[in-house]
């Protein structure tokens, strides 16, 4: 015990803070704070803040974007980005909405969504590689025309389905007392994690973000591992467009409009490097949570729509500021 | 020539780093218009003692004597308006633009509210002039070579008239030639008037250009020598603080009439490599000499599945090989240090045991095929014991290990694969006179445990001394081969450099001056 105090009281130098934090895991240390003030400040804001029932409906509420964040994690720690995640979730929506009003099983028609998210990631990854092009501007064309074939095939308007299936039952239900879409998140953000941090391919996608060269020298394939990356990312926001149309059981010609935002914005929130080499699912999950809270609590303050997109846009820029800074002490 | 009047005056400079003592109690003087050396080996206390001088740091205690008078530096811009400039090792130019914009980047005559390109090119002339150098003032940075970019970064210093030239490791990315030139433009300044302190691995070259040496050991000062008055085992017994006895380690003996491990045969790469020919043995150190751009790291690119060739065949053990990806040589027991430590060989931000385990990582799976943390560690102790790397941790980041250790960890990056043959591209760049003569001891265990190792050295010294054969590559064709009894310096020098040395034959010939 003893011992204990007069470490406390000694200065730790930041080598050793370094090493501490790898020991601890706790790269994401900064933004579980940010979280855990907020929610402290927040209920004192409102006492129906800090209810569980508001809190499971924010998990429900970040689950959508935050799924896009998870596969944005993977993108941004390759070096790369993609923006076209959330016009992403319109066309494919629309597509298994459409699918299933055709008569055809909803569950396949899911499957049908996933396989079209992977083909529209290769697609974005494949551009890139091919015409070398930075995957901001491939992706800012391809979510134009993920977007115009949407709007264009669906004339614009709602679809709602009307089949009854289990799929269509599964998203407004609860497991072990979470909502379906916050279940799944959970779910998909612990295997992503473990993927990022402990599989090969996650180490080979951070050393290809890291840097390229090295990794190239040191046997990795770095096209193939950006490709994935850009697949996997099409990939999770099928999934998250299943979850969305399973929950709603509508397709709306606005839905997934500016979700990429949010999903880099919790990303960079979870310490995601836009110069690639480093990112964290755990992170990501937090920073959505981050501003699902906000977004949250300030509603329930009574703070307008107008000020609640200030409020929300000037925590961010903070969380990011206070992300870096706690980044670079790290490295 | 050098006066007796002296121009710099360190007195007691001290300066800690947390528990680092990096400059303990330094005092010397630099006379005004010498060549003064500054040698010592890696954390020495060189690159401190320079940033401290160049504004960059300040002395935790002592004073720095500019002429006589008592200076103080905040910040790099007061030292150079003091007349101190430094050219680091690594420098940065602005590729997209002309010699004469990157010399006054940042510093920029106006006049009105313009650039005064006139003026600006002038004097950019004017110093190139003086400098005796035929480098076309609008020519774009990026179609510039290494070396001619580096004059660039002398020229910066020229225009603005600095009495004191700082040079860290000017010559690390030149080839002798060029090296050469680079010292004749030392000789020019040093004419003018001009003081340079010269920060240098390469003694042989500190004993060419420098008039005295100072010696820094472990933040200490050990002495300032004439040159006249000193020689080479001495002043590294002064790094060092121990004798060397042999600079290289005796060679393995090799079995000649074992089956070639590697047969290369007719290999050829548009523009590169013509027609190349050569074996090499399990246990045999096969030298490759050439100047940069010879095509030698062509060759070790294709041998390693990096870059296809056009025509020819490799045969590697028995087998022909055409690897389309280098994750297949590597299967096949090929490794390669890249010449290019810090862009190529590391990650510089990760730490040292992500590094030591990024290739072998499918070796450290458990079950559930997640990456045991237990087994990275442990491979990553390993390498840390058997290379004697000074890292204090294996999760210290490679970007602050010295140069010679950040080495050491790209060799144990591809140790751990257990390679059967090698490709070293330069390994001993940049590094320390301790780390490189253990890195010659390990390349003979290596050859001795009977890997094959392909060995490209920018010091002729080395590639004569550690090969079994050695290689003369020019202009992508082996042109001459030498065994090591055989081989004598200055010949092979005179087929590495073609037999006209020295003759100009710059890539800009204009002049627009």
């Amino acid at each position: 015990m003893q011992n204990l105090f007069n470490n406390k009281k000694k200065k730790i130098s930041t080598v050793e803070e370094k090493e501490i934090r790898r020991k601890l895991h706790f790269d994401e240390i900064g933004v579980l704070a940010a979280v855990l003030v907020m929610i402290l400040l927040l209920s004192l804001g409102s006492p129906y803040f800090l209810t569980a029932n508001n809190l499971l409906n924010v998990g429900r509420q970040v689950s959508f974007y935050g799924l896009l964040a998870i596969g944005l994690s993977f993108v941004i720690g390759s070096g790369q980005i993609d923006i076209s995640v959330g016009r992403l979730i319109t066309l494919i929506t629309f597509v298994m909405a459409w699918l299933m009003n055709k008569g055809i099983n909803p569950w396949l028609a899911f499957g049908i969504g996933i396989g079209l998210g992977a083909l529209c990631g290769l697609l974005n990854g494949g551009l890139s590689l091919f015409f070398n092009v930075h995957p901001m501007i491939i992706t800012l064309g391809t979510q134009n025309l993920f977007w115009g074939l949407a709007v264009g095939l669906s004339n614009a308007k709602p679809i709602v389905v009307w089949q009854k299936s289990s799929f269509l039952e599964l998203g407004p239900g609860k497991i072990l007392g979470f909502p379906v879409p916050f279940f799944i998140f959970i779910l998909i953000a612990l295997l992503g994690q473990i993927v990022l941090k402990k599989s090969v391919f996650g180490r080979h996608v951070l050393a290809v973000g890291a840097n390229r060269h090295a990794a190239i020298y040191a046997g990795i394939n770095e096209r193939k591992v950006r490709l994935a990356t850009m697949v996997m990312s099409g990939v999770v926001a099928a999934l998250a467009a299943g979850v969305i149309l399973s929950f709603f059981q509508t397709f709306d010609p606005n839905v997934g409009s500016g979700m990429e935002m949010d999903a880099i914005g919790a990303a960079v929130i979870g310490g995601a490097d836009l110069n690639g080499g480093y990112a964290s699912v755990l992170g990501a999950f937090l920073g959505a949570f981050l501003i699902g809270i906000l977004r949250n609590g300030l509603v329930l303050m009574g703070v307008g729509a107008y000020w609640n997109n200030f409020v929300t846009g000037a925590v961010i820029l903070i969380a990011v500021a206070v992300s870096t800074a706690l980044k670079s002490q790290r490295k | 020539m050098p006066s007796n009047e002296t121009i710099l005056d360190l007195e007691n400079i001290d300066k800690r780093f947390g528990g680092v003592h990096a400059l303990n109690n330094v005092s010397f003087s630099v006379l005004e218009g010498e060549v003064h050396a500054i040698v010592g080996e890696n954390g020495a206390g060189k690159s401190t003692l320079m940033k401290i001088l160049a504004g960059n740091y300040k002395p935790d205690t002592g004073r720095i004597l500019l002429s006589g008078k008592e200076v103080e530096f905040n910040n790099p811009h007061q030292a150079h308006m003091a007349g101190i400039s430094i050219i680091y090792q690594e420098f940065y130019c602005f590729p997209s633009l002309s010699v004469v914009a990157n010399v006054f980047a940042g510093k920029e005559i106006i006049k009105n509210i313009f650039l005064d390109e006139k003026e600006m090119r002038k004097r950019v002339c004017d110093v190139l002039n003086r400098m005796g150098v035929k480098i076309d003032p609008d020519a774009t940075a990026r179609d510039l070579s290494v070396a001619d970019q580096q004059i660039i970064e002398i020229a910066k210093a020229l225009v603005y008239e600095s009495k004191i030239v700082i040079m860290d490791e000017p010559n690390s990315a030149l080839t002798d030639k060029e090296t050469k030139a680079l010292f004749e433009i030392i000789n020019r300044m040093k004419k003018q008037g001009i003081t340079i302190l010269y920060i240098s691995h390469r003694l042989e070259e500190v004993f060419q250009i420098c008039d005295r040496i100072t010696v820094l050991r472990d933040g200490h000062f050990m002495g300032t020598w004439e040159k006249t008055k000193t020689n080479i085992p001495f002043i590294i017994s002064q790094m060092i603080g121990r004798k060397l006895d042999e600079a290289f380690p005796k060679r393995s003996t090799i079995h000649w009439e074992a089956t070639p491990i590697l047969k290369v045969k007719n290999l050829s790469l548009e523009n590169s490599l013509d027609n190349v020919n050569f074996e090499i043995r399990a246990g045999e150190v096969l030298g490759f000499a050439g100047l940069e751009g010879s095509g030698i790291r062509e060759l070790f690119h294709i041998l390693f599945g990096l870059q296809k060739f056009t025509s020819g065949e490799i045969l590697y053990q028995g087998n022909k090989q055409d690897y389309s990806f280098s994750d297949q040589a590597i299967k096949a027991g090929w490794g390669l240090i890249p010449a290019n430590r810090r862009d190529h060989g590391l990650i510089m931000r990760w730490t040292v045991k992500e590094n030591i385990t990024l290739v072998i990582l499918k070796r450290l799976l458990n079950a559930m095929k997640l990456i045991r943390r237990s087994a990275v560690d442990s491979v990553a102790a390993d390498y840390i014991t058997k290379l004697r790397i000074s890292a204090g941790s294996s999760d210290k980041i490679a970007l602050d290990l010295s140069g010679g250790n950040q080495q050491k960890v790209v060799i144990s990056k591809w140790l751990a694969t257990n390679p059967r043959i090698l490709l070293l591209d330069d390994p001993t760049r940049g590094i320390d006179v301790g780390a490189k003569s253990e890195i010659y001891n390990l390349i003979q265990d290596l050859s001795k445990q009977g890997l094959a190792i392909l060995f490209n050295s920018s010091e002729i010294d080395e590639v004569i001394g550690l090969s079994h054969r050695i290689l003369v590559v020019r202009q992508g064709k082996i042109i001459k081969e030498f065994n090591h009894q055989e081989a004598e310096k200055s010949e092979v020098l005179r087929f590495v450099s073609g037999n006209f040395d020295y003759i100009e034959d710059r890539k800009f010939e204009k002049q627009n001056c």
